[in-house]
């Protein structure tokens, strides 16, 4: 290679190793700064003074306790500053979602505080796991309105949210027959919701919003598809509901396993009643001499008086005297029921 | 002779003005200046209700597992109902579900505070729950409210309000 040349591949070399070893550092930096990123539940609540100024947090572990509060339910919670903001770290959580519900308590209140219904509502549920980040804001001094932002399920939780809460509406503010009317529609519409929504949570919250009822008509049928579709799920929140809800046999597969029963036991009766018959007549066969028994089993083989005479040398008398006894010890009539008893 | 016809008119017609809004209502402790409840922390309450047709109070004492219903008649004219249940548990448990005249589950909740021995020992969790439930053109006829407790020691305020139409 001409010196030159060399010389200029160093140079280049020398210029270019930096910039390779700044890119590799800068991409290595940009890894830890992403790992060391806290996952949050952060935002900006207004409040009345009547709050105490402390978000908390609560697990909620099956949707039939989301009515439900008790300290121990309390997974976390964050002051909020004069500004109305806060921060929830959530690094901890469960990788797979789940259910939480964020609440304030008044001032002369427990931690432990739930107020349903009401401009007073003092809670809202979101999904989360360990690797979300999600950003509360209320745009006045209530929960009613808040908007969760960073995550695609809880904007289709805020939308189940949005129709409950008009059908509560509904309750408040029409008639009762106009208000049956729209809550039946938008029930219907949240039971749609849960069978086309693909994450599970999303699904099964729908359906327990609709006020599923298992006994109405049609929900039967609703619900073993509904299951069917979520089979592999293994949540506590399907456990529950698979325990709450079980599926029923229906009518025509009890009538079947009940026919089947019956039958089964009719093929037990017969077998004992068959095999007893038969066992008698085996005792009975006991009773028989030496030699009848000899004329028995040549009975048996088909044979006339007058072979069984020649087989055992006997006279035909003889033979029809042993034949008669045979007959009234085995209580038969015939040389047709010889031939079908089995030994 | 006048003044005494007077005052006994008086006393008649004030007695069964009295006996008329108590049948009305027909619960007891009924007080229709009484105000919307909330428990303060340390347990004690303040009234702050309006137009009450019905004010109750349940005292959950020395570890309560007694159901009990509380019926509110639902007269045929009314054009608004809303009821109000504030609870306050310092230990044990305690459900309430408000059912409509038909039966059908109108809302629940439920609030546990510690357990008997963390309570005994004083260091008690208290819980507090409440519904705010309004509804227009209600059913007609006895809604009921269940009250469910477990072991609870704590205090349940109950308030109605019935709009009737004339």
């Amino acid at each position: 290679m001409n010196p030159n040349k060399r010389q200029s591949w160093q140079n280049s070399y020398i210029t270019i190793l930096p910039l390779v070893l700044l890119f590799f550092i800068s991409i290595s930096d940009l890894t830890a700064q992403n790992t060391n990123k806290k996952q949050t539940i952060n935002g900006t609540i207004i409040l009345d003074s009547i709050w105490e100024p402390t978000i908390y947090m609560s697990l909620i572990p099956t949707f039939n306790k989301m009515h439900t509060m008790s300290k121990s339910m309390i997974v976390s919670k964050s002051p909020i500053n004069s500004l109305g903001q806060f921060s929830i770290n959530i690094d901890y959580l469960p990788k797979k979602d789940h259910l939480y519900r964020l609440h304030i308590s008044k001032k002369d209140a427990p931690e432990a505080s739930l107020i349903i219904g009401g401009k007073e509502e003092n809670h809202f549920f979101i999904i989360a796991n360990n690797n979300s980040n999600i950003t509360v804001i209320n745009r006045d001094s209530t929960l009613n309105t808040v908007s969760i932002n960073g995550s695609k399920q809880n904007k289709h939780l805020k939308e189940i949210n949005d129709i409950v809460r008009f059908i509560d509406s509904t309750s408040f503010n029409d008639t009762r027959i106009k208000s049956e009317f729209i809550t039946e529609a938008l029930n219907e519409k949240l039971k749609r919701i849960a069978d086309t929504s693909k994450h599970p949570l999303i699904s099964l919250y729908a359906l327990y919003k609709s006020k599923f009822d298992i006994n109405t008509p049609n929900n039967q049928q609703f619900q073993e598809a509904f299951l069917k579709k979520w089979k592999n799920e293994n949540s506590t929140y399907f456990k529950d509901f698979r325990q709450r809800y079980p599926v029923k046999k229906s009518s025509n597969t009890i009538s079947l396993i009940l026919l089947g029963i019956l039958f089964f036991s009719l093929g037990v009766a017969f077998n004992h009643f068959y095999n007893s018959k038969t066992k008698k007549k085996n005792n009975k066969l006991k009773s028989l001499s030496i030699q009848e028994r000899k004329v028995f089993n040549l009975l048996k083989e088909g044979k006339s008086n007058k072979d069984i005479s020649e087989d055992c040398n006997i006279g035909i008398s003889t033979v029809k005297s042993h034949v008669s006894s045979i007959y009234s010890k085995l209580d038969i009539k015939s040389r047709k029921e010889v031939l079908d008893i089995d030994l | 002779m006048k003044l005494k016809n007077k005052i006994f008119s008086t006393v008649i017609t004030f007695t069964f003005l009295l006996l008329a809004s108590y049948s009305s209502f027909g619960q007891t402790n009924t007080n229709s200046n009484t105000k919307h409840s909330s428990y303060s922390s340390n347990g004690s309450h303040k009234n702050h209700c309006s137009n009450i047709s019905l004010n109750k109070e349940i005292n959950l004492t020395d570890f309560d597992s007694e159901k009990r219903e509380i019926k509110i008649n639902v007269a045929k004219n009314t054009t608004r109902v809303s009821l109000n249940v504030n609870c306050h548990i310092e230990t044990g448990g305690l459900t309430i579900e408000i059912y409509n005249s038909k039966g059908k589950k109108q809302s629940n909740f439920s609030v546990e505070g510690s357990s008997k021995s963390k309570y005994k020992k004083g260091k008690g969790e208290p819980a507090h729950g409440q519904i705010n439930l309004n509804t227009s053109s209600p059913t007609e006829g006895d809604w009921i409210i269940k009250v469910i407790p477990k072991q609870a020691i704590g205090k349940i305020q109950i308030c109605s309000t019935q709009n009737v139409n004339n």
